[in-house]
């Protein structure tokens, strides 16, 4: 169904749950793996995923359709991703490089994870990356994203966006060449 | 190869292009099958009760209900009384004075308790003819009730 259609349907009081059911079935596997390649761990990817669309619930009456609907919600998931990670950091004093060594110890020991060498390998160079270039990075990279859609997610200018995937290609490029 | 162009490759180290691109993370079995229902059970849970379908749709017909409810006993009730105005009114209007005269005549009331019972409801009585109480407006009390009849009754009109 197109967001249009779900979107009439959410805003009559009847058919509110079978529309906010709909939208939940379209978008909770790329909200899903967005926030999965972010927090690495499935269960706060799980939590994550659902107050994203708790958030989606209460606010879609508000929205405005000046963006397409699944900008607006990678938006609210973004958001939480990067609000999680934050809150990680500040939870337990950890300085950077130590968020980074405990994503880092979840590849290695979660049993939701399975790759090859060299996929774990590349897994663990993101993380070396800051947050929101690694976001981009997973954006462009995995969900092949257009630069322009990248930006009305994030809010940052197409050359930032462009300037800010090459950086994080050539460093990651760097690191599993070291490796 | 030759020696210069392995050289070459070595220098330009790993390039992310020659990597397949796949996913490493995997999910629960049945995840996203299960994954709806626990955001609705969620979201549901949080609505307050005044936000729900079954709350919204009790109001929609609830409220008229209620409405027409009020509405009708406030009608029934007034009118109620009004009815209750008009039976009265009507009662004593039903009645013709000849009738009236007659039970008077076969009751065993005599004229002055009924001229008492009606002077103190405050009404002015006014006899056939259009004639004027004589007693009203004198002070009765004290006096001698025949002299003063016998007083007022010059042309013997009333008794």
């Amino acid at each position: 169904m197109e967001d249009k259609e779900i979107l009439i349907k959410f805003r009559s009081a009847e058919s509110k749950n079978y529309a906010f059911n709909l939208l939940v079935r379209k978008y909770q596997e790329r909200v899903y793996w967005l926030i999965r390649k972010m927090v690495i761990d499935h269960d706060d990817a799980d939590d994550l995923v659902q107050e994203v669309f708790i958030k989606v619930w209460k606010n879609l009456d508000k929205f405005k359709e000046a963006s397409q609907l699944y900008t607006w919600i990678y938006r609210i998931a973004t958001n939480e991703c990067l609000t999680f990670l934050n809150k990680k950091r500040k939870r337990f004093f950890l300085p950077v490089v130590d968020v980074e060594q405990e994503l880092s110890s979840k590849i290695d020991n979660s049993s939701h994870i399975d790759g090859d060498e060299i996929q774990i390998k590349l897994q663990k160079a993101l993380l070396k990356l800051p947050d929101k270039q690694r976001l981009v990075f997973n954006m462009k990279y995995y969900d092949e994203m257009k630069y322009e859609q990248i930006a009305d997610i994030t809010g940052t200018s197409v050359g930032s966006l462009k300037a800010s995937y090459h950086h994080a290609v050539k460093k990651i490029e760097e690191i599993l060449s070291g490796d | 190869m030759s020696d210069s162009k392995r050289d070459k490759d070595n220098k330009k180290g790993f390039n992310l292009g020659q990597v397949e691109k796949k996913h490493i993370y995997r999910t629960p079995d049945k995840y996203f099958d299960e994954l709806p229902g626990i955001i609705q059970s969620r979201v549901v849970k949080k609505m307050p009760f005044y936000q729900t379908n079954a709350f919204r749709t009790g109001f929609k017909y609830a409220f008229p209900v209620v409405c027409l409810l009020v509405i009708g006993i406030y009608i029934g009730f007034f009118s109620g009384q009004h009815q209750q105005a008009q039976t009265f009114e009507s009662l004593i209007a039903d009645v013709s004075y000849e009738d009236l005269a007659a039970y008077l005549e076969d009751s065993d009331i005599s004229t002055e308790e009924i001229i008492a019972g009606i002077e103190d409801q405050g009404f002015f009585i006014e006899f056939e003819h259009g004639e004027v109480d004589p007693l009203h407006g004198f002070e009765l009390e004290g006096e001698n009730i025949d002299e003063l009849i016998e007083e007022l009754d010059t042309d013997g009109t009333y008794f």
